[in-house]
């Protein structure tokens, strides 16, 4: 008894011992294993393959009536819950079956089913040899292992626990199969002579482990022992879910932005008005669609766009700073991103404006070289915010010290590229770069020669100035108009 | 899933003080109603209650409520429990029907000490016979 | 695809209000917060820059009803506001004049709306539209 293999040795299809290698759709959410390590997991026999299961169960049911019972074969859009076991009769088993099925098959698979057990999980019959939990020994389908898996990391829960094993809480959940002493389907070639893949069962010892579970008659299982999580026939949710890492680490990367995140406020009179959120990701521009915190990588379309919109020194600068100066102390870094993500927001409105005054702003498009001149004197800043080429784009940055108060908040005084005076103690004296309408051969003036003393109490202000061609971003010193989110 | 399945069986084994139907146009959404514990400040109360199996049931808890106003440290205002296994401790082997025995096992035996009510856990305590007093009031005044 | 029922779907979407939306420009929350069936909400929209509305906060009123992620919610405004889609009379957001509304699907939520009615706010034919005075309600 049990040895079936001879009915079908010589089909090759994509079963091992009348299992699928993929789901049978009990259930309808993602796929989010790697269906790569669990095909070879069964293929190995790790693994229980993915059997049809039966939705209900009798001992003295005859084959006939087991074949009507097995579940129906997987289907797309299925609302999972309502699907009806839609073979009726064993012919109509037959029909759905992927197989070229014979008389024989049928039997075979009947077969298999004698003295099913219920998953406890999902509640459906199957062959009695389906893996059983390495801690407590008791069945679980693969259907349901493969759902069960670390809980994902949230950025309030850092944290990725192994999965607990469901019946009794042991931590690395993992199961052990023992597959049947015969084979079929992939790998039964091998298996003709008794010389599978990873080493049979009948020579793994492991401690009262009965090899044929198959038959009718078969002898029952004596209990067990717990097996290890590290043991080798052992398949432990992470196994098939290699990814559980690199997704840990990828959250905590999104909460570290996320605590580096600051609102950025900008002055309007004596009110200090919320206008975006810096990402807290450093070293990469963030995505110019609005200063709304998550990053995204750089794009050449997107920088291009930037420019046309004249705010290419800003996104420039951002880049080249987190590039060019890994070691700049985190909260310059900080406000350098808040100042670029003021200026982002008013990218928009230039955009429209400037689709309103056609023209007027059409001449901004060479800012690619903006950031080509080397800094000059001994500025801590990169090349590209003391941006002195030929035609930086409209964005002006200026910056001074707690001493000097911000200015040019009036609309009034933008008609003239200015620079601030260098005389500020400590402050950042940078430039403005030309108008576009001046085409970009303003030398520009004052190379920075201290470090930027910005630091946590600093500010970001911005002016309330509508100008399309001249938003101002005033950094003073200790206004403390930047607060912590 | 076996949802059929797990329904059939809870509507024809149901447990002592405990009933739930599913809707008729939404099988994952049930009508519960779980009866006070004796013994309780809820004795004699009968609470309505609605649970909803979510896609990734059985791998992720069913979400319930209580839809009857009820006092209790572990139960907001908008019905919402306060259980572990409704929460990190959920096990796909758990079903409904512990689920449901579990709340009614919370009803007996409230945990003030991780409240979701906060006021009403101050409440119990700061002194517990008041606010056992206060249960039993809004069970007959709302779970009659 | 399973169908999250109403209560379910609205104390989702009531958790994530608690937790604040995005950057704030939006939020919501329960009007009364013993209010069992969730049916009365209200709502705040800060007013998009580079608009009339810069710098004004809205108060809005929402209602879900029984039938509600099916049916659209009703949403009126509370705070005065000139938009082509509020009755200058009441404030109430004529359905089939904001989009969201007048093609509810039921993925729509109420952060989905309230971020559609600022983001109208900030279209190039409402920003510059003449507004009541700051502060003034219905």
């Amino acid at each position: 008894m049990g040895n079936t293999s001879s009915s079908s040795r010589d089909r090759h299809d994509d079963s091992v011992d009348l299992g699928a290698l993929t789901p049978q759709g009990i259930y309808t959410g993602p796929q989010d294993w790697n269906q790569s390590v669990v095909a070879q997991l069964i293929i190995d026999r790790k693994l229980a393959p993915f059997y049809r299961p039966l939705e209900d169960y009798e001992e003295d049911w005859d084959d006939d009536r087991i074949l009507a019972a097995r579940k129906g074969e997987p289907q797309p859009a299925s609302d999972g819950n309502t699907t009806p076991p839609h073979h009726s009769s064993p012919r109509s088993a037959s029909k759905s079956s992927a197989r070229p099925a014979t008389t024989r098959d049928r039997i075979n698979e009947a077969q298999l089913y004698y003295k099913a057990v219920e998953c406890p999980i999902c509640f459906l019959y199957y062959p009695r040899n389906i893996n059983r939990s390495r801690c407590c020994d008791q069945e679980i389908c693969t259907e349901c292992f493969v759902q069960i898996k670390r809980a994902d990391p949230t950025p309030t829960n850092l944290v990725s626990e192994p999965a607990s094993c469901p019946y009794c809480v042991e931590p690395n959940f993992g199961i052990f199969y023992t597959p049947p002493s015969w084979r079929v389907g992939i790998g039964s070639d091998q298996a003709a002579s008794h010389h599978g893949p990873r080493p049979d069962l009948n020579r793994l010892g492991s401690s009262g482990t009965s090899t044929d579970v198959q038959g009718p008659s078969g002898s029952q299982k004596a209990r067990r022992k717990s097996m290890s999580h590290t043991n080798f026939a052992v398949v432990t949710v992470d196994q098939i879910r290699p990814d559980w890492e690199d997704k840990l680490n990828a959250m905590k990367a999104v909460a570290a932005r996320r605590a580096n995140r600051r609102i950025i406020m900008r002055q309007v009179g004596d009110r200090l008005i919320p206008v975006g959120i810096t990402s807290g990701r450093i070293a990469q521009p963030v995505d110019g669609g609005g200063g709304s915190g998550e990053g995204t990588p750089p794009e050449g379309g997107r920088r291009s766009r930037r420019h046309r919109d004249n705010n290419g020194a800003a996104s420039e600068f951002t880049n080249m700073y987190g590039i060019g100066m890994p070691g700049q102390d985190l909260e310059e870094l900080m406000l350098m991103e808040a100042m670029r993500l003021s200026l982002l927001e008013h990218e928009a409105q230039q955009r429209r404006q400037q689709q309103e005054q056609q023209g007027s702003a059409s001449n901004s498009n060479n800012a690619e070289s903006n950031n080509s001149r080397p800094p000059s004197g001994s500025s801590s800043l990169p090349s590209s915010f003391i941006s002195s080429s030929s035609s930086p784009p409209a964005p002006t940055l200026v910056a001074t010290s707690a001493n000097g108060p911000p200015t040019g908040t009036s609309p009034g005084n933008t008609a003239q590229p200015r620079s601030l005076t260098p005389t500020l103690p400590g402050g950042l004296r940078d430039t403005l770069p030309p108008l576009p309408h001046e085409n970009g051969n303003t030398s520009l003036s004052t190379p920075t020669t201290s470090s930027i003393p910005l630091h946590s109490a600093s500010s970001t202000t911005e002016s309330l100035d509508h100008s399309p061609s001249l938003p101002r971003i005033v950094l003073p010193e200790g206004n403390g108009a930047e607060t912590s989110t | 899933m076996a949802l059929p399945k797990e329904t059939q069986r809870l509507v024809a084994d149901p447990a002592p003080g405990i009933s739930a139907a599913p809707h008729d146009d939404n099988l994952r959404y049930f009508d519960v109603s779980i009866t006070g514990p004796d013994g309780s400040p809820f004795q004699g109360g009968v609470f309505r209650l609605e649970l909803y199996l979510p896609e990734e049931y059985p791998m992720s808890p069913p979400k319930v409520r209580f839809l009857t106003k009820i006092y209790h440290p572990n139960i907001d205002k908008l019905g919402r429990i306060c259980l572990d296994i409704l929460k990190d401790k959920w096990s796909p082997a758990l079903q409904i029907r512990t689920v449901l025995l579990s709340i009614q096992a919370l009803l007996s035996a409230p945990n003030p000490d991780d409240p979701l009510a906060t006021d009403v856990a101050k409440h119990y305590k700061e002194n517990e016979a008041a606010a056992k007093a206060v249960s039993r009031e809004w069970t007959e005044k709302y779970a009659q | 695809m399973a169908k999250v029922p109403r209560n379910f779907r609205l104390l989702e979407e009531l958790e994530k209000g608690e937790k604040g939306i995005g950057d704030g420009s939006i939020s919501y929350g329960l009007e009364d917060g013993d209010d069992i069936m969730m049916l009365k909400w209200n709502g705040t929209i800060i007013g998009p820059g580079h608009s009339v509305h810069e710098n004004r906060i809205y108060n809005l009123k929402i209602e879900c009803g029984h039938d509600y992620p099916d049916a659209p919610p009703e949403v009126s405004f509370l705070s005065r506001v000139n938009l082509p889609f509020v009755n200058a009379a009441n404030g109430k957001v004529e359905r089939h004049k904001l989009p969201v509304l007048a093609n509810w699907e039921r993925k729509s939520t109420l952060e989905t709306v309230l971020v559609d009615i600022r983001k109208e706010m900030a279209a190039p034919s409402n920003r510059k539209l003449p507004q009541p005075p700051e502060g003034s309600t219905y």
